[in-house]
């Protein structure tokens, strides 16, 4: 064993109860991103690692909600499809929400499902939710793929401005975020309200243009949706990699971003809270 | 910069604990009591707890650990070194109160915890060790001494739900093992496994006590602790009650929970009871410290709730690593004939054969016309500890002072030599 030097200048650390007011120490969230590479790493391997089909299972789920949504709503209830055919049109929506409602319930239930974790040893439990939100990054690269070929089978070339996809998948990423982790502290004493997070989740999608488009909502209430910051990140996406000529509109932008940072906010508040007591409580 | 590694002052943990609901009068009330249940949950979750549903696990605990000090810290369950633990290790946070670690600090509650099932040792080495607060480049350097530690060989390419337990636990402590930290708070279940393995993660705890880690261990077994640590802190209720030299406070520690629970120190009918136990060099003066070449007199109470036909004692001597010497009537042919009452049982050993910087435990039982029924099971019912110096045995010098503590506690007469001329063997001249 390596003599531990005694350290003059080692780190010192001060525990004390946590006050009313906490908020997690984003600074040793950084200092431990190997642990976040390592957790994202257990979350796949674990995820795929005893699959007939691995890592295909990837493109198999998006690919089955694409039809079964272009047989309900594009040829059944037929919808309008902003001059695009009904799956290109849904899966251009599709490709964020799906992200951003595995982002929703992964962090919603990473406190309770790594409670066996979280009793015995510390490390910064935010850890948990951001590993689960890069690992579901990797199945958001594959939906872009099969958006790719897609495009190409349709013949549709995306606009330039499809290159900031990313910062709005970015805001998709802060809203489920932000909503999950108020939810993860609640779950942790209340088990049921993993089943509420779904049912919101479910709600909030029909909610948001995903299946239907922005311009089918009266004019008057169209503020209402577009407070939501789910529905400028599904507009944004499907202007953009469909050119579908319905730019998207920026008026009620800065609302939704107070509401999806305010959410991110009260998240990290109300997580810290939780993870101070999941061993005692959860 | 202070000089104490980890500094604990009025530290507090308070849980809520239930308390019992009132019966419902009768069947209507049952069921109204049904529909209010979840508002009844909501307001008592609320509402501030009242003073009948608190519980302090721990309640204002001040002490100091200095840089490269080994404390052990013992009491009984419910005593509050779980919380204490848990509160140092920052799995759970405290309610008041503060406590200052400095250096690295590496806590094991529990081993292989984090260990996913479906990833492979290796892997999960990566894992746990980052967990730990492993740098990966720490893991990668240190990857094959933690296998050669776990010997779990080429099975480290095998997803770890088919490993067994025992090797479960076998890289799991291999790991935390190497995390080399300044200051280790560990519990001491930990050392798991078979008896070799337990010895190995004893070995390892001591290598990292002698080489300046700062150690705060949760002890459950006084046994091993005695010869690792120097102080020990008793936690009694969730509070501190005695902190201090290990040996004294572990003697009390043990007296006291020999009076506390009348089971242990009275026999399964009531027929034998265990008062008092004194330790002594044969002057009647009772201490706990002994040098090479003292007398040990050890003097039991025991009180008899009938006639005990042919009672046997024995008394055993145990030291870090086991049993080192006693004392049976079972073997030597004495013999009581008859205990009525009660009375003082003496056994003196005339010399001890023994090292200084050791300390051992006293264990005793007795049972009743040739063991054909136990009277007292073998129990820890004493702690002493030698001191001074080994000059009685020819062993002087700051080596042999570093040594004395590390070997074989015992010393026969004995001799060297040697028959070449190149290896001659001659008494040192110093």
């Amino acid at each position: 064993m390596r003599p531990a030097e005694p350290s003059r200048t080692g780190p010192v650390l001060v525990i004390e109860p946590a006050g009313r007011w906490p908020f997690p120490n984003l600074k040793e969230v950084w200092e431990r991103r190997e642990l976040l590479w390592q957790m994202t790493w257990r979350d796949l391997r674990g995820r795929y690692q005893q699959m007939a089909l691995g890592p295909l299972w990837f493109l198999l789920q998006p690919i089955q909600t694409m039809v079964l949504f272009t047989v309900l709503f594009g040829w059944v209830a037929k919808l309008p499809s902003q001059d695009r055919p009904y799956p290109v049109f849904i899966f251009a929506a599709l490709l964020p929400w799906n992200f951003f409602s595995s982002v929703l319930t992964g962090t919603t239930v990473s406190l309770v499902s790594n409670r066996q974790l979280l009793t015995k040893i510390y490390f910064p439990r935010l850890l948990l939710p951001l590993s689960r939100l890069l690992s579901t990054s990797l199945d958001l690269g594959m939906s872009f793929a099969i958006l790719g070929a897609l495009l190409l089978f349709y013949g549709i070339t995306p606009r330039l401005e499809a290159l900031f996809v990313p910062v709005w998948i970015l805001l998709a990423a802060v809203t489920g975020l932000g909503t999950g982790l108020c939810f993860a502290g609640i779950t942790v004493r209340y088990r049921d309200f993993a089943e509420f997070a779904n049912l919101l989740g479910r709600t909030w999608m029909y909610l948001t243009p995903v299946v239907y488009s922005l311009q089918i909502i009266p004019g008057k209430w169209r503020w209402i949706a577009q407070i939501n910051p789910m529905t400028h990140v599904v507009e944004f996406c499907r202007w953009s990699l469909l050119n579908t000529g319905f730019p998207p509109d920026y008026s009620m932008l800065p609302y939704a971003l107070l509401v999806a940072f305010g959410l991110l906010g009260l998240g990290l508040w109300m997580f810290r809270l939780a993870e101070s007591n999941i061993a005692d409580v959860g | 910069m202070s000089d104490f590694s980890i500094e604990v002052s009025g530290l507090g943990k308070r849980y809520r604990i239930g308390v019992q609901e009132p019966e419902p009068a009768n069947r209507l009330a049952a069921v109204w009591g049904l529909v209010k249940a979840p508002f009844h949950y909501l307001h008592s979750t609320l509402r501030a707890p009242s003073e009948d549903e608190i519980l302090w696990a721990l309640r204002d605990a001040s002490f100091q650990v200095r840089r490269g000090e080994v404390l052990a810290v013992v009491g009984s369950n419910g005593a509050g070194k779980s919380t204490l633990l848990k509160i140092l290790s920052r799995v759970t946070e405290p309610s008041e109160g503060r406590v200052t670690l400095r250096g690295r600090v590496g806590s094991l509650l529990e081993v292989g915890t984090g260990f996913h099932p479906d990833l492979t040792g290796r892997e999960n080495v990566f894992l746990n060790g980052s967990i730990l607060g492993m740098r990966q480049s720490e893991i990668r350097a240190k990857f094959d001494e933690i296998v050669a530690f776990a010997q779990i060989g080429r099975f480290i390419d095998t997803p770890v739900k088919r490993y067994s337990s025992g090797m479960n636990v076998r890289l799991g402590f291999a790991v935390a093992a190497h995390l080399d930290p300044e200051v280790l708070i560990i519990d001491e279940v930990l050392a798991v496994g078979d008896a070799a393995f337990q010895q190995r993660c004893a070995q390892r705890i001591e290598q990292a006590a002698r080489s300046g880690t700062t150690i705060l261990l949760v002890s459950h077994r006084t046994a091993t602790v005695s010869n690792l640590c120097k102080r020990a802190l008793w936690l009694d209720q969730g509070t501190v009650r005695m902190d201090g030299d290990c040996v004294g406070v572990l003697d009390q520690y043990l007296e006291a929970s020999r009076k506390a629970s009348g089971t242990v120190a009275t026999s399964s009918d009531g027929s034998l009871s265990l008062g008092d136990i004194r330790l002594h060099r044969g002057d009647g003066v009772a201490t706990r410290f002994f040098e090479p070449g003292d007398p040990l007199v050890i003097e039991a109470d025991l009180v008899a709730r009938r006639t005990l036909e042919q009672p046997r004692f024995w008394f055993a001597v145990w030291g870090a690593n086991g049993p080192v010497f006693g004392a049976n009537m079972l073997v030597d042919g004495y013999e009581a004939d008859v205990l009525s009452r009660g009375g003082t049982l003496r056994c003196r050993f005339d010399a001890l054969p023994l090292l200084p910087n050791h300390s051992f435990t006293l264990r005793f039982g007795a049972c009743e016309v040739d063991r054909s029924r136990e009277l007292l099971p073998t129990q820890e019912v004493a702690q002493f500890a030698i001191t001074g110096s080994g000059d009685r045995y020819g062993f002087e010098g700051d080596q042999a002072d570093t040594y004395m503590g590390r070997i074989p506690p015992v010393v026969l007469p004995y001799s060297w030599g040697g028959d070449s001329p190149r290896f001659g063997v001659r008494p040192g001249s110093g």
